[in-house]
C-alpha cells in the first residue's frame, strides 16, 4: 500500500502526530508558513493511513488525551461500522487489522458477497502503533486479530518474534496468483508466512522543467546520473540532483537490491549476514562520492522541509517507488505537470534490474483458530479485482499479483505527471525486481543501526561504507545474542 | 496497602523479574522460543551498551545546563510575580503557565516547525540578515530540545516556587523593610532561603524529568536524523522493547535507569540537606 511504504517509523509518526495535532489544535497559523503547513495536514487526509490520525486528532483536543490514545479510539469506531448484513453459514467471524484505506470497503464487499464466514475489520494506526498492538495481543494470548497487515521487511522479524503462523498448506492453492519474488519474500525455511498485498517497484521521479531548463538528459545509468548531478549543481549551486536521507534504510535497501545485493540469506539452519557485501558497498561508495562533493543535499525526507524542496525544485529527482506518485501529488501538489517518471538508472548500460521499496502483506497471527478462513479471505482480498480496486482507490496500492499490473485502473494517464501512464514504467520495473533478496530476522534493529551510522557518516565521522561494516558487525552480534545461528 | 501492593510493587517486581530472563532461540529462530534465567546478563549488557551510556551522559550534560537555567528563570519570574510592582500579574502568570498546559507532543511539534529550514520564520528572518543557523544540526539539536523543555516547564516550576512564596508570612518582609533592607536584600536574604525547599523539590522533579525525556526528542527525530534511536535512555528502552523486540533487555535498561535516577535524585537531596545544616 502506498502509505505503509513510505515506511519508516519517522515519517509515519510525524505525519500521524502533526496531522492530528495540527488539524485539531488549529495551530496552522502558528507555523508561520501558510503554504507548507496545511500541505502536511492535507497529506494526513489524503495519503491514507493518516486520515485516522487527522480524525483522531479532533478527539485529542476534545478529550485531552494523548495522540496515541485518540488514534486508538478512532480505530475502534471504524471497527464497529465494518459488520454488514448477510448470512453466515459457518458461524465463524474472523478479525482483520490493517491501516490501508479501502480495506473497510473490501471487507464490506466480502460480507455482502460471501456467506461461508464473516470478517470484522479494525482500522489501526499505521506503522509502529499497529505492530505494537499486534505484538501486545500475541503476548497477551488473546484479543488479537486472525489476520493483520504486515510490511514485507517485517515478516521474517515477526516470525522469529513468534507472532505469525505458517500457512503453507492453506496458501498453496493461491500461491501462483502472486509475483514469484513476493512469495519468496514471505517464505522462511520451508514455510510460507504471509500473503503478498502490494509492492513498491522502484523508478526515477524527475523534474522535467528543470531537466529542460539545464538541458539535462534523463539518465539511463548511474554514471549518467552523476554527470547530470555535476552539470546541474555547477549551473545553479542551489539545486541538487537529489536529497540523501541517511536515516532512510528502506530506500537504501532498494538501491542495494537493484544492484543485486543481498543483506541476508539462509544456509541450512543458519543465517548469513552480508550487509557490507561488495554489491552494497558499491552503492554506498557511489552515494558517498555525491555526498562528499556536495552534489546531493543531505536532509531527512518525508517532512515539510523536504516536501518544499520537491515543490520548489531544489531537488531535481527522487529515486522512489510506485507509491511515490501519491507522495508527490499530495505533498507537492503545486508542482503538478512538472514531474515525470523514468526507468530506474542502471549500474550496467542496457540492463533493466530493479529493486523494491515498500509493500505489504497480510499474515495470520499466532493464536488464530481460523487459519483456513483467514487465508481464504486474505488471498481474495489481495488478488480479486474487487477489493484490490477498493485499495487502489483508497490508498493507491500497486497489487502484488501477476496480472494486477494490467488492471485498467492502473493504466490511466496520470494528470499530475502531465498525462504520462506512469505505471507502464513501474509494471516493467515490478517484473525486473531481483528475486533473491531476503529480509533478516531483526530488521528494526538493522534499520536503526544503519540509520544512526549513516547519520554519523554524513555528519563527518566515517563513510557510508565504514558504517555498513559497523552495521554488519552489530547485526551479527545481535543475532548471536538472540541465540540465532550465524554462518558465513 | 493493597493499592500500594497492586499498583506499585507488582509492576516494579514484574519488570525486575523480566530483566533477569532471556529468550532462547535456535537455528533460524522459527521454532517456539523458550526463556531461561539469565541472572544479571542483561544488566551487564546494558552497562556495556555504548549508545545507552552515551544517552545517559547526554542527559547529564543536558540536565547540568538546562535544569539550572530553567529554575533560574522560574525563580526570577516567581519573585517578580510575588513583588508588589509587577503589572498585569494575572495575565503574565497565565501566560507563563500556559506552555505547561499544552501537551508535550503538541509543544514539540510547534517548536519543530520553528526549527525546520524552509518552513521556519525564525530561520528565514535570520537568513535575511545573513545569519545561518541549523537548529537541527548534530551539536545543536540537543539544545533545541532543551529549549522546548525549558519553554514548557518554566511556568510549572514558577508556580510551585510562587505558591511557596505566597505562603510565607508577610510580616517578616515588613519587619525587614522597617529595618532598612532593600528589595534585593529581601529577595536574596529572606525569600530565597525560605523557599529553598520548594526550589529543591522542583530541582528533583526536573532531574527525574530530564532522565525520562522521551516525547520531545522522539518528535524532533522525525525531522532530523541527528536524534538517534537511543538518543535518550527512555528512547533506548522503548526502541529495544518494541523495535528490537527484546523486552528482557529493555526491562534491564529501564531498571538500570530507574536505579540511576534514584541515586541521582536522592544524592541531590542528601547534598542539599547537608548544606542546609
Amino acid at each position: 500500500m502506498s502509505e505503509e511504504s513510505k515506511k519508516r517509523l519517522n515519517r509515519r509518526k510525524f505525519i500521524t502526530l502533526t496531522g492530528g495535532a495540527l488539524a485539531a489544535a488549529g495551530l496552522l497559523a502558528a507555523c508561520g508558513d501558510n503554504t507548507v503547513a496545511p500541505a502536511s495536514a492535507t497529506t494526513a487526509a489524503g495519503a491514507g493511513a493518516t486520515t485516522t490520525a487527522a480524525g483522531a486528532g479532533a478527539t485529542t483536543a476534545a478529550a485531552g488525551g494523548t495522540a496515541t490514545t485518540a488514534a486508538a479510539t478512532g480505530a475502534t469506531t471504524a471497527a464497529g461500522a465494518a459488520t454488514a448484513a448477510g448470512t453466515n453459514t459457518s458461524g465463524v467471524t474472523i478479525e482483520y487489522w490493517s491501516w490501508v484505506l479501502g480495506s473497510k470497503e473490501s471487507v464490506d464487499l466480502w460480507n455482502r458477497t460471501h456467506t461461508n464466514f464473516k470478517v470484522n475489520y479494525t482500522q489501526t494506526t499505521s506503522g509502529t502503533p499497529h505492530y505494537n498492538k499486534v505484538k501486545a495481543a500475541v503476548a497477551a494470548g488473546s484479543g488479537g486479530p486472525d489476520l493483520a497487515q504486515i510490511e514485507f521487511q517485517l515478516v521474517t522479524s515477526l516470525v522469529v518474534g513468534g507472532a505469525l503462523q505458517p500457512i503453507t498448506q492453506e496458501a498453496a492453492p493461491y500461491k501462483a496468483k502472486f509475483i514469484d519474488w513476493t512469495i519468496q519474500q514471505v517464505t522462511l525455511g520451508n514455510d510460507i508466512y504471509a500473503i503478498p498485498q502490494d509492492i513498491g517497484p522502484m523508478g526515477l521521479f524527475y523534474r522535467k522543467d528543470i531537466f529542460d531548463q539545464y538541458s539535462l538528459a534523463v539518465p539511463k545509468t548511474w554514471e549518467e546520473y552523476k554527470a547530470a548531478a555535476e552539470k546541474l549543481h555547477a549551473a545553479d549551486p542551489t539545486k541538487y540532483i537529489a536529497s540523501f536521507s541517511p536515516a532512510q534504510p528502506g530506500q537504501f535497501a532498494g538501491f542495494a537490491w537493484s544492484n543485486k545485493a543481498k543483506w541476508f540469506g539462509t544456509k541450512g539452519d543458519a543465517w548469513q549476514v552480508t550487509i557490507n557485501s561488495a554489491e552494497t558497498k558499491k552503492v554506498a561508495d557511489y552515494w558517498q562520492d555525491l555526498i562528499t562533493r556536495k552534489l546531493v543535499k543531505v536532509e531527512a525526507d518525508f517532512n515539510p522541509a523536504w516536501y518544499k524542496d520537491l515543490l520548489d525544485g531544489n531537488i531535481a529527482t527522487w529515486v522512489g517507488a510506485v507509491w511515490g506518485a501519491g507522495t508527490l501529488a499530495t505533498n507537492a501538489a503545486g508542482a503538478s505537470g512538472k514531474w515525470a517518471v523514468a526507468y530506474l538508472p542502471q549500474w550496467t548500460a542496457g540492463s533493466k534490474v530493479s529493486g523494491n521499496w515498500g509493500g505489504s502483506t497480510v499474515a495470520v497471527i499466532k493464536g488464530s483458530k481460523h487459519v483456513k478462513e483467514a487465508v481464504e479471505f486474505g488471498a481474495w482480498l489481495n488478488s480479486d479485482p474487487g477489493p484490490v480496486g477498493e485499495m487502489i482507490k483508497g490508498n493507491n496500492i500497486y497489487p502484488a499479483t501477476k496480472d494486477g499490473g494490467s488492471l485498467p485502473v492502473l493504466k490511466q494517464p496520470n494528470p499530475y505527471f502531465s498525462g504520462q501512464v506512469i505505471n507502464d514504467i513501474f509494471t516493467e520495473s515490478a517484473g525486473n525486481v531481483d528475486p533473491s533478496w531476503t529480509w533478516g530476522p531483526t530488521i528494526d534493529q538493522v534499520y536503526a543501526d544503519i540509520g544512526d551510522q549513516f547519520t554519523a557518516s554524513t555528519n563527518g565521522s566515517g563513510t557510508l561504507s565504514s558504517a555498513l561494516d559497523q552495521a554488519q558487525a552489530k547485526t551479527v552480534a545481535d543475532l548471536k545474542s538472540k541465540g540465532l545461528q550465524v554462518t558465513q | 496497602m493493597v493499592i500500594f501492593l497492586v499498583f506499585q510493587l507488582i509492576p516494579v517486581g514484574y519488570a525486575i523479574w523480566q530483566s533477569l530472563q532471556a529468550t532462547t532461540r535456535s537455528g533460524l529462530g522459527i521454532g517456539a522460543a523458550g526463556s531461561r534465567f539469565a541472572g544479571l546478563e542483561n544488566y551487564a549488557q546494558a552497562l556495556q551498551d555504548q549508545e545507552f551510556i552515551a544517552g545517559v551522559l547526554r542527559m547529564l550534560v543536558f540536565g547540568v545546563v538546562q535544569v539550572p537555567v530553567m529554575l533560574f528563570f522560574a525563580l526570577v519570574l516567581a519573585l517578580l510575580f510575588d513583588s508588589s510592582f509587577a503589572m498585569f500579574k494575572k495575565f503574565f502568570q497565565f501566560a507563563a503557565f500556559l506552555p505547561y498546559a499544552l501537551p508535550g507532543i503538541v509543544a514539540s511539534i510547534l517548536w519543530s516547525f520553528l526549527y525546520l529550514p524552509g518552513v521556519s520564520p525564525i530561520i528565514a528572518a535570520l537568513q535575511a540578515i545573513n545569519v545561518k543557523v541549523d537548529f537541527l544540526g548534530p551539536d545543536v539539536v540537543l539544545w533545541s530540545i532543551a529549549n522546548i523543555v525549558t519553554w514548557q516547564w518554566t511556568g510549572y516550576n514558577m508556580l510551585i516556587i510562587f505558591s511557596a512564596l505566597q505562603a510565607l508570612p508577610h510580616d517578616i518582609f515588613e519587619a525587614a523593610r522597617i529595618d532598612g533592607a532593600s528589595g534585593w536584600a529581601v529577595n536574596t536574604k529572606i525569600k530565597i532561603p525560605l523557599v529553598l525547599p520548594a526550589i529543591i523539590l522542583t530541582a528533583v522533579f526536573s532531574i527525574i524529568g530530564t532522565l525520562q525525556l522521551f516525547s520531545e526528542p522522539t518528535i524532533v527525530r522525525t525531522l532530523t536524523n541527528n536524534v538517534t534511536f537511543k538518543y535518550t535512555p527512555n528512547m533506548a528502552a522503548y526502541n529495544i522493547a518494541f523495535g528490537a523486540n527484546n523486552p528482557n533487555y529493555a526491562a534491564a535498561v529501564a531498571v538500570t535507569l530507574a536505579i540511576f535516577t534514584f541515586i541521582l535524585s536522592f544524592g541531590f537531596m542528601k547534598l542539599t540537606n547537608r548544606k542546609e545544616k
